[in-house]
């Protein structure tokens, strides 16, 4: 079932006047609103020839960009973010956020970059905002967001969207939407508690975001802010994330509770679910190839990434082995060449190069080359890395 | 007073609890304190006064109002404490507040405040009073535990200090009544270095080994638990604690479906088995029970390493999750006996925005059962709750009207719920009767009343969470719809609605539609004002006639008044000077003001003082006579699903 209802609480001016365009009503000043920045920068990326797809993956066009490509891991015990170079494996830049006049216990949970690799964002879940960093790693600006989770850019517009952590008795009902580029607020109202998995649309123009309490996912459309809801039939599922293929047909959610990658029709109005998938034991962060002939994500509990193919959804392949311990964020090269996923080792089963007194102090980004499905490379990060994102150098 | 460690292994924790008298006169001027009035047509009305009204009898006030109106429910049973705004996630402690040997309970049902009842019970059984909303007016952030932090025998308190670290507040009251310090914002552990605790994940304390030192146990977001033992006292008599371990007794809680860690978490220690040492009761984001962890040691060489147990053991409670337990022995029988709020996790915390204070009893073979799911039986019809009046049953007092965001028991829709009026004008009496029929299936009505159609009753203008506004006219015709004479049966209550017009207004933008009608322009009809979740108002003004109206958009940005977010009107004579000024509910800040300056014909609304005390979040103000005394009384919904109360005293 769906359920038709409206968006927004928390809309400024800037959405309100969106939203009036969109209807028709007599827009006012929309030169001053988001709308207004949504147009800018819809135009800047047209000129710029922009280099993700509408879907939120990255294209080849990413990879021809001369500084090639850089993962950004949120390290939610360590404070810090870690950027690595793609080609090289190498992390390039440690970022501490204490040094940034954090607390220790900020909690970092996820990462998102622009689409033409200028700034990237890390969301402090304890710190209690969302930062935005140059790719040189300058932090130029801060958007106050209560237990921020999720992030997820609109690459057609100059929006961040910010879901919420669960780290919180009773966190709002509400999902952010960020203005890049000066890092004002602004919050939709989903209806339901705990929204957490979050997506873009960028060329429908939707959001997707899901209850960690109610297997209830929230159709937002961007410029009105419309807001649609699907219920999904069975046991409680606990969505973790989504992944929107590059076709834009299908939405994929990983389940915490039921273990399964559940496939929606994207398109439909009812959001259809179309198939269940046994994957696991807690799966997590997904993420779509660029031919969208695959999805990726870490089986949390399964110490496992795993492979769908997305032909006849079913599982392919599974990767276990040293470094893959707890894995949690998911993300890949614009060629689709190699597959980048953190993993937490909270337990510490993994054991570091270097000596520390407890190995849960260092965590570890696994890369792995897509076409054997075998890791290649064990990059050390810091204590818990969780949200991953991938973009070109900047 | 403060307790160094003194090493002794006096166990003065495990006395029973003592929290001291608390004065009145050590709670904020803006708090509300406990008064035994007669409202004028009720009954010893027990209401809370705002302490800044208080001084000055003839200044305009308002009057808390919990008790004194009776509230009965569909089978007539009485309402305990029937305008205490319900509850959603409410966070129970078991504690002896004013030193007279039985337990008082403290709930926290909102951030960073603590709600206080006192138990007025006789003999055996407890019979729980609301004293006030803000106890000690504290700042206890998510959460907040009465522990002997000190060891000199009366309890101290823990609570959050925002974000996710420990304060202490100890009570010096000694031997008179209980007067909580702050003593330290933050604790810290022997290095210096705060002690930090997921403020999801709500700590405890107890001298768990009985050495006399004081264990703080720490649930992690991996199902383990971390000790601390108070190993010193600072300066100021603050204790230090030594990190012990981060794997307590090798405490490895999955939940109950796939393991889950990605969660939180509550836990109580307490002797449930009168063995002579702490058990442990832990509830989870992924647990829709509540875990036993029983001590099979002793009180010195504790032993909590069994597999955790669904609780009651043979009999486990399921709720959606995130079960916060308390213990104590409640009705006085010489056993432990268990209070748990439902905090909502894994599984749909919507069906339990009603019944979610449990109280479990300890009977003499030791099982335990379920006494109540609703502990402290007050209003509550689930979440963000609107209400309204009219005169449903033509019997010449306004009946009750009272609708949720989304029921219980059916995520597809809400539900507007009657409250027949079965006292009398001035002197109500609110029976429950259950929900309007043959309304379809809408999220969060709002409805507004007046009369459209010039026949003399009240018909309909029904806001919902979409963005149109529907008209329903009254049909019903009092005398053949039952008996509507009042006498209590209810039979000729429910009202008989006929879809009009679904969207007799449509907003520009924007969603959830709270309408409110009132003769704006002063031409003898009706207009309309909708607030919205944008927090603007939108103002139609009917083009119609007295009997059929029509709804003109004016203005999307009514008089530029925009309040961030969530705006729910009522139009109301606020200042009484004749014309209609404007009350806006909101998301967080209470209830704005705005005073007509203008005429009655062409109203310019200038925002004045606030209204001063505190209200719930999503505030959906109603104004009506509720005592007959000729001015008008605050019904107000709010997040918890019920209604807070506000009886306005004193002159203009």
């Amino acid at each position: 079932m769906r359920e038709r209802g409206g968006l927004c609480g928390g809309t400024t001016r800037g959405l309100k006047k969106a939203r009036r365009d969109h209807r028709g009503a007599p827009p006012r000043g929309l030169e001053d609103g988001i709308a207004g920045r949504l147009r800018k920068a819809t135009l800047l990326a047209l000129l710029a020839g922009l280099a993700w797809l509408p879907g939120g993956g990255p294209t080849a066009a990413t990879a021809q960009s001369p500084g090639g490509e850089r993962v950004y891991v949120a390290n939610q015990t360590a404070a810090s973010v870690s950027v690595i170079d793609v080609a090289s494996g190498e992390v390039v830049r440690t970022i501490d956020m204490t040094e940034l006049g954090f607390d220790a216990n900020c909690r970092p949970h996820d990462t998102a970059v622009d689409p033409d690799g200028r700034h990237w964002y890390v969301s402090l879940i304890g710190g209690g905002h969302v930062l935005r960093f140059t790719a040189e790693g300058e932090l130029v600006g801060r958007a106050p967001f209560e237990t921020p989770g999720l992030l997820a850019v609109d690459p057609s517009t100059d929006l961040l969207y910010v879901g919420r952590s669960m780290m919180a008795v009773n966190p709002p009902q509400r999902i952010g939407a960020i203005v890049r580029e000066d890092m004002s607020v602004e919050e939709l109202d989903v209806f339901f508690p705990r929204p957490h998995a979050l997506t873009v649309d960028a060329q429908g123009d939707r959001i997707f975001a899901a209850s960690l309490v109610e297997n209830r996912v929230a159709v937002v459309e961007g410029g009105s802010g419309d807001i649609e809801l699907a219920d999904v039939d069975g046991p409680p599922h606990t969505f973790v994330q989504f992944a929107l293929s590059p076709d834009r047909r299908h939405l994929v959610a990983t389940a915490q509770l039921t273990g399964k990658l559940l496939v929606f029709d994207a398109n439909s109005p009812d959001l259809d679910l179309l198939t269940e998938v046994d994957v696991g034991t807690q799966p997590w962060h997904p993420v779509y190839s660029p031919d969208g002939s695959r999805v990726y994500f870490g089986a949390k509990d399964d110490d496992a990434i795993i492979e769908v193919e997305t032909e006849g959804w079913t599982v392919t392949r599974r990767a276990t082995g040293r470094g893959i311990v707890e894995p949690h964020g998911s993300a890949v090269t614009a060629d689709g060449r190699y597959l980048f996923v953190s993993n937490r080792n909270e337990k510490g089963a993994y054991t570091p190069s270097r000596e520390v007194e407890n190995n849960a102090e260092v965590g570890t980004v696994v890369k792995i080359d897509t076409r054997t499905f075998e890791v290649v490379q064990i990059i050390e990060v810091g204590a818990y890395p969780a949200g991953i994102s991938i973009g070109p150098a900047g | 007073m403060q307790g160094p460690r003194t090493g002794t292994g006096d166990r003065g924790g495990r006395e029973a609890p003592r929290v001291r008298e608390v004065p009145g006169a050590r709670l904020r001027a803006a708090a509300v304190t406990v008064a035994a009035l007669t409202v004028a047509g009720l009954a010893s009305c027990a209401t809370a006064r705002n302490a800044a009204e208080a001084n000055d009898a003839g200044a305009p006030g308002w009057e808390r109002v919990v008790y004194g109106i009776e509230v009965r429910d569909e089978v007539g049973d009485p309402v305990d404490h029937p305008f205490l705004g319900g509850f959603n996630l409410p966070r129970p402690q078991l504690a002896d507040a004013d030193g007279d040997g039985d337990l008082d309970l403290f709930v926290q049902e909102i951030s960073d405040q603590v709600m206080f009842f006192r138990n007025v019970g006789e003999g055996a059984g407890s019979e729980y009073r609301w004293v006030t909303d803000t106890f000690e007016d504290l700042s206890v952030g998510e959460w907040y535990r009465f522990v002997d932090v000190d060891l000199d025998g009366d309890l101290d308190l823990l609570a959050e200090a925002p974000y996710s670290y420990l304060r202490y507040y100890r009570n010096d009251g000694g031997a008179g009544p209980a007067s909580y310090v702050l003593a330290a914002d933050t604790i810290r552990d022997v290095n210096g270095e705060a002690v930090f605790s997921d403020r999801q994940n709500i700590p405890n304390a107890a001298d768990i080994d009985c050495d006399g030192f004081l264990d703080l146990l720490i649930g992690r977001l991996t199902g383990t638990i971390t000790r601390y033992e108070a190993e010193t006292v600072d300066e100021n008599g603050v204790p230090r604690f030594e990190h012990i371990t981060d794997s307590f007794e090798d405490i490895e809680i999955v939940g109950a479906m796939q393991g889950s860690l990605h969660g939180a978490n509550t836990m109580a220690l307490q002797d449930f088995d009168q063995d002579g040492d702490h058990d442990l009761f832990w509830g989870d984001f992924f647990e829709p029970g509540l875990l036993l962890i029983e001590n099979t040691g002793t009180c010195q060489r504790p032993v909590l390493r069994g597999t955790p147990r669904p609780w009651p053991v043979g009999d486990p409670v399921a709720t959606s999750g995130y079960n916060a337990p308390a213990l104590g022995d409640v009705d006085r029988d010489g056993d432990m006996d268990l209070t748990m709020g439902v905090l909502g996790g894994a599984f749909n915390p919507n069906r339990t925005s009603v019944e979610n204070l449990y109280q479990f009893e300890q009977g003499a073979d030791g099982s335990f059962s379920v006494a109540t799911t609703r502990l402290i039986r007050t209003i509550d019809v689930g979440s963000e709750s609107f209400p309204a009046f009219t005169d449903l049953d033509g019997d010449g007092d306004l009946d009750l009207l009272l609708s949720n965001k989304i029921e219980t028991d059916n995520t597809r829709t809400g539900r507007i719920y009657v409250y027949e009026n079965t006292g009398f004008a001035g002197a109500p009496v609110f029976s429950a009767r259950g929900p309007v029929p043959g309304l379809p299936d809408a999220y969060h009505y709002a409805p507004a009343f007046g009369d459209l159609d010039g026949d003399g009753d009240d018909d309909v203008i029904l806001g919902q969470w979409g963005d149109e506004v529907a008209y329903y006219r009254n049909d019903r015709d009092v005398g053949t719809g039952g008996s509507g004479n009042g006498d209590g049966d209810g039979d000729g209550v429910m009202p008989r609605w006929t879809l009009i017009d679904s969207a007799a207004a449509t907003l520009t933008r924007g969603r959830n539609t709270t309408p409110a009608l009132g003769d704006l322009d002063g031409d003898g009809d009706l207009d309309l004002v909708v607030g919205e979740s944008s927090g603007t108002l939108n103002y139609y003004r009917n083009d119609g006639t007295r009997t059929a109206p029509d709804f003109q958009l004016v203005s999307d940005e009514f008089q530029d008044i925009d309040i961030g977010r969530r705006s729910i009107p009522a139009i109301v004579d606020w200042d009484g000077d004749g014309d209609l000024d404007l009350a806006v509910g909101t998301e967080a800040s209470g209830i704005r003001i705005y005073l007509n300056d203008g005429t009655r014909s062409e109203p310019v609304f200038v925002e004045t003082e606030p209204f001063g005390p505190p209200v719930p979040t999503f505030t959906a103000p109603a104004f009506t006579d509720l005592d007959g005394d000729g001015d008008l009384d605050l019904v107000a919904g709010g997040n918890g699903g019920g209604l807070t109360v506000y009886r306005r005293t004193g002159a203009r």
